[in-house]
């Protein structure tokens, strides 16, 4: 859901396409440490940009573990709270899990922690595909403002920012730019 | 402060654009029918009354599960138990559903042009599930996703519509959705089924089987409805099967992966034939399993979800 | 002596006489005393209209409208049917038999002559039925009909469906020396029929009534007619096939005539396709552009004789339902002058044939000398600016009816004063007679 940046507005970069790529195999391995035995394990990416994150975990805790962990995605458009709030122009997308999820241990992916509002309508859509043993999160950025009590179990940086910023991660797979995070700031209205 | 009422009365005004919208969210909508838990929250809260003024179990049955699995809640209100046939008007009968603040209402009635009464008198959206002759549009939405999942186009293929195109909502949904997504349509029956000037939905008009049947792709049946006929269309079913009906060997001047389709319920023996019916070209089982695809997209697009086309 | 009513300064047309002059009339009682260009000079107690940029003529005569009463007086009644027709500059209207009771017996014409005496604005002249109950089975009284009042013979929206009864009741009806009414359209194929039949109909998946169920009865009428010599009168029509065998048999010199109303040289069947307006909703129905083009010619070469109003109220009952379960009709008393100005508007009629249509043919049809604007003459006038476009509300002080598909919509001509038998019947509030 993230817009783009415009030209009138103010941005300030967090992390460079260096740093995403130290933070996410940090990630990687701290999952690998806390979520238990490789092939319990799926992760399930949040459309949008949670997708290719969860894919760029995966293949970390792959390359160093020698087996393959599941990856699925989660399109969350009809779990959500403002699903038909004026000016809602959500797409549905479709939600493919290659396993069952049924005991399994289910990290959810996003790229930006804020509301906590697409956590909880992840963790209802999650729920509605099976009884999973444990569902933990993981986001590349925590930027607070929570407006529910969801925190994450993997952070890859934590941020101070103003209800107004926006926070904006650009990745290769889905905005074709190199990666990076920024702090967005809208113009000051006169 | 909210949004229009969004209704869908009838496929005619709505452009290629607007019905893939649909299609599309319809496709994104199976995967939830095959799940252990076949419910998403979407329209948690919300009303859908089934207004059913005209016996039809499967269609309705499809609406009410569809909304079901959309979390709706669903009031159903079919011919026998309704005050309409006491006297009381359809509007009487939607104005006292109205105080119940539905927010949405399916209707089949045998009136053709009885949705859009519903629109200009009732503050709820309108799905129509079939009024009398003229539409049946979630039936035209669900046949081209049925076509599309086989074929992985409209744009190009032949297709034949064979049966009582005058008295056919159907027919008229499935013209008008299938030529505006590119399809060649043929209709065809005897001349005292075809309705004049039916080119004008963008077909071409036949009373020759084989011309409608030859290198089509997709071969689709219409039940031969006597209950509703009220004047002799034609002498005998014996000649009708002989003439329009799909066997075997009608079968064969169609393309050899030719789909065959009938919207149900089937006179086996009348319009088609049991081996046709049942034959591997027959989808006719998966159009009943996208029904409820395509009848959850059109409730959720009603509510007022998913990106505007 | 009664007093002197000065119409000043009007245009002066009269399509009977050809008379087209700016000028004054004198009313004096209840007939015109003076026509003149010259100015008259006003005398104490002399009532004076301006009719300034007004067109004055005798009035309008309606062949076909409905005034429900006796039997449906919560739709409209001879009251207020009365109001809508002066409203809309008719000064006579012949009123159809179909009422319930139908106007089968001396009886009720009697009663609706003694009626409309009493409270209706205009001029009553009822038709009385052919058939009794209208059925199509046996003749009714035709004699004691016309001796009760009754100025044509028909079976209302009805034609006799059998043609043996049919050829007796001309026969008969001949000998009474009145017209027969008939009103073309074959039941068994109508159908049904809501709507005219053609891709309109197809595209709504609502039941169509064929051009040729109208052609068909006017065809066998014609041949009818000329057998038994009747004066026949077809109306309303609508359908090409229908004009054109009419006009062939005008040039083979029978005594036929028909009418349309102002409503199907205007309206076609692709308008039902924009919300099922049961209001849209017509007996006969309106049909496609090519039908109503050959309307508007026939009306202008003179095949079609007159241009009515078809007034047919309803109710919200009989129109807030399913397009296909409303009843037919709709008013027209007050729209039918616009809908004709709008002909000449658009360059289908002259000014003089449009007034020809409203004035001179329905008294052609029903046998009478058209009223005219001479000295002598019964002054039943109709005072109208032809300038001033006007939008079509619901006017509480007309008829009690609402259903017309013009509501909302704006059409040329304002009736300005309606006058009956030398009476003021109507007359909007910002012309009042001055006194002098």
């Amino acid at each position: 859901m993230t817009a783009t940046m415009t030209e009138a507005e103010a941005r300030r970069r967090l992390l460079t396409a260096a740093e995403v790529r130290r933070t996410v195999r940090r990630l990687a391995h701290e999952i690998i440490e806390r979520a238990g035995p490789i092939e319990t394990l799926c992760l399930m990416g949040i459309r949008t940009r949670g997708l290719p994150l969860a894919r760029r975990l995966a293949a970390v805790i792959s390359e160093m573990e020698g087996a393959e962990v599941a990856v699925g995605t989660l399109d969350i458009a009809l779990y959500r709270d403002d699903v038909f709030s004026a000016g809602s122009n959500i797409r549905v997308g479709e939600t493919e899990v290659p396993v069952d999820i049924q005991d399994r241990i289910v990290v959810l992916i996003d790229d930006v922690l804020f509301t906590g509002r697409t956590v909880r309508a992840a963790l209802d859509a999650v729920m509605d595909l099976g009884r999973p043993r444990q569902i933990q999160l993981g986001v590349l950025i925590d930027r607070g403002h929570r407006e529910l009590p969801i925190q994450a179990d993997y952070t890859g940086l934590v941020v101070q920012t103003s209800p107004t910023e926006r926070v904006v991660v650009l990745l290769e797979e889905t905005d074709a730019e190199e990666d990076g995070v920024y702090v967005v700031t809208p113009p000051l209205r006169t | 402060m909210s949004n229009p009422r969004r209704h869908l009365l009838e496929l005619a005004p709505l452009d290629a654009t607007e019905l893939l919208h649909l299609l599309d969210l319809a496709e994104s909508f199976q995967d939830i029918s095959q799940r252990r838990i076949k419910k998403v929250p979407a329209l948690r809260g919300m009303t859908v009354v089934l207004l059913f003024l005209e016996a039809s179990t499967r269609t309705r049955t499809s609406f009410e599960l569809a909304a079901k699995r959309l979390s709706a809640d669903t009031l159903s209100i079919t011919g026998g138990t309704s005050s309409v046939v006491k006297g009381e008007t359809l509007l009487d009968t939607a104005r006292n559903l109205e105080a119940m603040s539905p927010d949405i209402i399916v209707l089949r009635h045998r009136h053709s042009g009885s949705p859009h009464l519903l629109s200009r008198h009732i503050d709820a959206s309108i799905v129509n599930a079939g009024d009398g002759g003229h539409e049946h549009p979630t039936q035209g939405l669900l046949d081209a996703l049925t076509i599309r999942q086989h074929k992985r186009r409209i744009e190009g293929l032949k297709v034949a519509i064979i049966g009582d195109i005058a008295h056919s909502r159907v027919a008229r949904s499935n013209i008008v959705c299938l030529n505006r997504l590119g399809a060649e349509v043929v209709v065809c029956g005897p001349p005292t089924m075809l309705p004049p000037d039916i080119e004008s939905l963008g077909c071409r008009a036949t009373s020759d089987r084989a011309d409608a049947v030859q290198d089509a792709d997709v071969v689709m049946m219409l039940r031969i409805q006597k209950e509703r006929m009220t004047e002799e269309l034609f002498p005998t079913d014996r000649e009708y099967a002989m003439r329009f009906g799909l066997d075997r060997a009608a079968l064969r001047m169609a393309k050899p992966d030719a789909l065959v389709m009938h919207p149900g319920p089937i006179n086996r023996g009348v319009e088609i034939s049991p081996e046709v019916a049942d034959g591997p070209q027959s989808i006719i089982l998966d159009q009943v399993a996208n029904g409820i695809a395509v009848r959850m997209a059109v409730l959720f697009h009603c509510a007022g979800g998913g990106a505007q086309a | 002596m009664s007093t002197r009513l000065i119409i000043r300064g009007g245009r002066l047309l009269c399509p009977a006489t050809g008379l087209d002059l700016r000028g004054n009339v004198v009313v004096m009682g209840s007939s015109i005393a003076l026509i003149t260009a010259e100015s008259v000079a006003a005398l104490e107690g002399d009532l004076i209209i301006d009719a300034t940029d007004c067109i004055v003529c005798p009035g309008f005569v309606d062949l076909h409208a409905h005034f429900c009463e006796p039997g449906e007086e919560h739709k409209e009644d001879l009251e207020s049917g009365g109001r809508a027709a002066v409203r809309g500059g008719f000064t006579s209207v012949v009123t159809g038999s179909q009422t319930t009771p139908s106007v089968d017996s001396r009886a009720v014409v009697e009663h609706l002559v003694r009626r409309s005496a009493a409270v209706s604005a205009c001029r009553v002249l009822p038709m009385g039925a052919l058939t009794r109950a209208r059925e199509g089975r046996r003749l009714s009284e035709m004699y004691d009909l016309r001796d009760g009042g009754a100025v044509c013979l028909g079976d209302g929206d009805l034609s006799v469906s059998d043609p043996a009864l049919l050829r007796r009741a001309m026969q008969y009806a001949r000998s009474v020396g009145l017209p027969v009414f008939e009103h073309p359209e074959d039941l068994s194929l109508a159908a049904h029929g809501v709507m005219h039949e053609g891709g309109v109909s197809t595209r709504l998946g609502l039941v169509g009534s064929p051009a040729v169920a109208e052609e068909i009865v006017v065809l066998r009428d014609l041949a009818l007619c000329a057998e038994t010599g009747v004066r026949l009168h077809l109306g309303p029509v609508s359908a090409l096939g229908a004009v054109e065998a009419i006009r062939r048999a005008k040039a083979d010199g029978l005594p036929v005539t028909c009418a349309v109303t102002a409503a199907h040289l205007h309206f076609t069947d692709d308008l039902i396709a924009a919300a099922y307006g049961p209001n849209l909703r017509s007996r006969p129905p309106f049909r496609s552009s090519l039908h109503r083009d050959a309307l508007r010619r026939a009306v202008a070469e003179g095949t079609i004789d007159a241009i009515t109003s078809g007034h047919r109220p309803q109710s919200a009952v009989e129109k807030d339902v399913e397009f296909d379960l409303a009843e037919p009709g709709l008013i027209g008393l007050q729209t039918a002058l616009g809908q004709t100005l709008q002909l000449v508007d658009l360059g289908h009629l002259t000014l003089i044939d449009a007034l020809a249509r409203l004035v001179v043919g329905p008294n052609v049809v029903l046998g009478r000398r058209p009223g005219r604007l001479a000295a002598g003459e019964v002054a039943d006038l109709v005072i109208f600016d032809p300038n001033v476009r006007q939008r079509v509300e619901v006017d509480a002080e007309g008829s009690r009816a609402r259903n017309t598909p013009l509501l909302g919509q704006v059409l040329p001509g304002r009736v300005r004063c309606t006058l009956v038998n030398g009476r003021r019947v109507f007359e909007t509030q910002d012309l009042d007679g001055a006194s002098a």
